[in-house]
C-alpha cells in the first residue's frame, strides 16, 4: 500500500528520534496502521503501566485526523470502554500541521491531566468529580491489573 | 416537503419589492395567491442576497476601516447584524477579533512568515518547509508556490492549502474554514483559530489546482451562511429554486395567513415551509402529514380540508364532508 512522503517522513523521524515514553511502529503489511506504546506518565495514576494503543491513518490524512484507541484497559474519564479517546485535536480541533507524534504526546498529557468536564466515560467522570482520590485509586488498581504485565 | 407552483390566472405584480409601511390585515386574503400583503415580506433573488450582504459589509468597512473580507468575518460572527458588530467593536475589539478568527488566539506554531515594514507578512527564510506535506521550498519557489494566511503568518504550499480547503468544503464548511496551522493555547497544541478569508480561499481554488465545483460549492455556502444566520430570511423550499423571502417588521408569525410567494411564483408558508394552509395552523398540517404517511388514501391536505373561495381561488376551510368526495 503506497503512502505519502509525509507519512514516510513522519514514520522515519519517530523511529530515529522517539519521544520519551512513546513508541509508534508501523505494520509491515500496512504502513498506515501503527502499534503504539505509551508509558504511563510518572506524575499520574498510570505510573509504571505500559499502555498499548492502535493508530490508523485514514486515506485523507493529514487533512483528517488519525484514528486512535487504547487497547489496554484504562480507567480514565476521557476514555470509554472500547478505548476510544475524547480529545479535541482528534476531532474538531485537528489541524493538518499536527502529526502522529503530537497526537501521541497529547494523549500522554491527557493521561497526566484527566478532564472530567468533557467526559466520554460518564461513570468515571462522575467518580472523578465526586471523589477524585477514590477515582485515582481505582485508576491505579486498573493500572496494576491491566497495564503491568 | 413540497411547494406548489401556483399556475392560476393570478399574476403578482412585483414591480416594487420595497416594503411600505402598510400593516398586515387579517382579512386581506383577496390580494393574491399568497394572502399576506407584500408589505410583510420582501422577495429576494440570489443576486439580491449578494447585494444585501455587500451593503452590510460596506457599512462595517465604513465603521471600522477594515478590509472587506475582515468585515465579512465580523458580520458572520455576529449573525449578520450590523448593530451587534458595532456594539462589540466599541466595547471589546480584541474579543471580537479573536472570536471572528481575525487575530490569533495563543501563539502560532511554525508561523514562518514575519510582518514586514508594510504590516503584511513576508517570507524571510531561505528554505521554507511546508508543515503539511513536509516538503522544502527554496525562497523563490515559495514566493510563487506557497501562500500565507493573514493574521497568523502560517505558510503552506498551495497544493496543501487546496487540499485542506477542499476537505473542509466537502465537510460542509465555508464561512468558517480555519487555517491549516497549529497554535499553542493554554499549554495545548490545537488548530489555528484564524478563519481563512474569502479572497484567499477563492484565489487558491481558482489558481492552484482547485476544482470549479468546489469553488461553486464554497460560494453557494457563503450565501447560505448569510441566510441561515438570519431568522428573517428563508430560502424558497421549491426544488432548485434559488429565491428567498425576507419578512419585515410588520410580519406577524401568528397571523391568520403566513404564506408568501417567491419571485418565481412558488407559494409557501413562511413558518413551516409547507404548502399554504390558511386557515389551518402549521401544527395541523404537521399532524396531517403524519397521518398521511400512515393513511395514504388522501395525499393532499388542501383537497381534504379546504375548498377554494369561489371568488379568488384561495383555499378556505371546508365545513364538512369526507376526504373522498
Ligand atoms: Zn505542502
Ligand atoms: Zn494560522
Ligand atoms: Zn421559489
Ligand atoms: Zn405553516
Ligand atoms: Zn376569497
Amino acid at each position: 500500500m503506497a503512502v505519502s512522503s509525509r507519512i514516510q517522513k513522519e514514520t522515519q523521524r519517530m523511529l530515529q528520534k522517539p519521544d520519551p515514553g512513546i513508541s509508534a511502529t508501523p505494520h509491515e503489511d500496512n504502513l498506515r496502521y501503527f502499534n503504539v506504546i505509551i508509558a504511563g506518565p510518572q506524575d499520574s495514576a498510570y505510573d509504571g503501566g505500559v499502555y498499548k494503543l492502535e493508530l490508523f491513518l485514514p486515506e485523507e490524512y493529514p487533512m483528517t485526523p488519525p484514528k486512535v484507541r487504547f487497547l489496554t484497559k484504562i480507567y480514565h474519564p476521557n476514555v470509554d470502554r472500547l478505548g476510544r479517546i475524547c480529545l479535541d485535536i482528534l476531532k474538531d480541533k485537528w489541524s493538518p500541521a499536527l502529526q502522529i507524534r503530537t497526537v501521541l504526546i497529547s494523549i500522554q498529557a491527557l493521561m497526566s491531566a484527566p478532564n472530567p468536564d468533557d467526559p466520554l466515560n460518564n461513570e468515571a467522570a462522575e467518580h472523578w468529580k465526586r471523589n477524585e482520590k477514590e477515582a485515582l485509586d481505582m485508576a491505579k488498581s486498573w493500572n496494576r491489573q491491566y497495564a503491568m504485565n | 416537503m413540497s411547494c406548489n407552483v401556483d399556475d392560476s390566472d393570478e399574476i403578482f405584480d412585483d414591480d416594487d419589492d420595497d416594503c411600505s409601511m402598510e400593516v398586515c390585515t387579517k382579512d386581506s386574503h383577496h390580494s393574491g395567491p399568497s394572502n399576506m400583503p407584500e408589505s410583510c415580506y420582501v422577495k429576494l433573488t440570489a443576486d439580491d442576497i449578494v447585494k444585501e450582504q455587500r451593503k452590510l459589509i460596506q457599512n462595517v468597512v465604513e465603521l471600522t476601516k477594515l478590509p472587506g473580507h475582515t468585515a465579512r468575518q465580523l458580520l458572520q460572527e455576529m449573525k449578520w447584524s450590523f448593530e451587534n458588530v458595532a456594539v462589540l467593536y466599541y466595547d471589546d475589539q480584541d474579543k471580537l477579533f479573536a472570536k471572528a478568527g481575525i487575530s490569533v488566539n495563543g501563539e502560532a506554531i511554525d508561523a514562518v512568515a514575519v510582518r514586514g515594514s508594510s504590516g503584511s507578512f513576508v517570507l524571510d527564510q531561505q528554505t521554507i518547509t511546508c508543515q503539511v506535506c513536509l516538503e522544502d521550498f527554496e525562497r523563490e519557489e515559495a514566493e510563487k508556490g506557497m501562500s500565507t494566511a493573514s493574521g497568523c503568518g502560517h505558510v503552506f504550499c498551495n497544493a496543501c492549502w487546496v487540499r485542506h480547503i477542499t476537505t473542509q468544503v466537502k465537510e460542509g464548511q465555508a464561512a468558517r474554514i480555519s487555517c491549516a496551522g497549529e497554535t499553542f493555547v493554554e499549554g495545548k497544541r490545537r488548530r489555528c483559530n484564524i478563519i481563512l478569508d474569502e479572497c484567499f480561499v477563492e484565489e487558491l481554488l481558482r489558481g492552484s489546482g482547485g476544482s470549479a465545483e468546489i469553488l461553486k460549492k464554497y460560494q453557494t455556502r457563503l450565501i447560505d451562511s448569510y441566510v441561515n444566520n438570519n431568522p428573517t430570511i428563508k430560502w424558497c423550499p421549491a426544488t432548485d429554486c434559488t429565491n428567498a423571502i425576507r419578512v419585515t417588521d410588520s410580519f406577524d408569525p401568528s397571523s391568520f395567513d403566513t404564506s408568501v410567494e417567491c419571485s418565481d411564483g412558488h407559494v409557501w408558508c413562511f413558518n413551516c415551509l409547507d404548502e399554504p394552509h390558511a386557515p389551518a395552523e402549521c401544527s395541523n398540517v404537521k399532524e396531517w402529514r403524519k397521518k398521511c404517511q400512515e393513511d395514504s388514501a388522501t395525499s393532499n391536505w388542501l383537497v381534504a380540508y379546504t375548498k377554494d373561495c369561489p371568488n379568488c381561488k384561495v383555499a378556505i376551510n371546508k365545513d364538512g364532508g369526507c376526504n373522498h368526495m
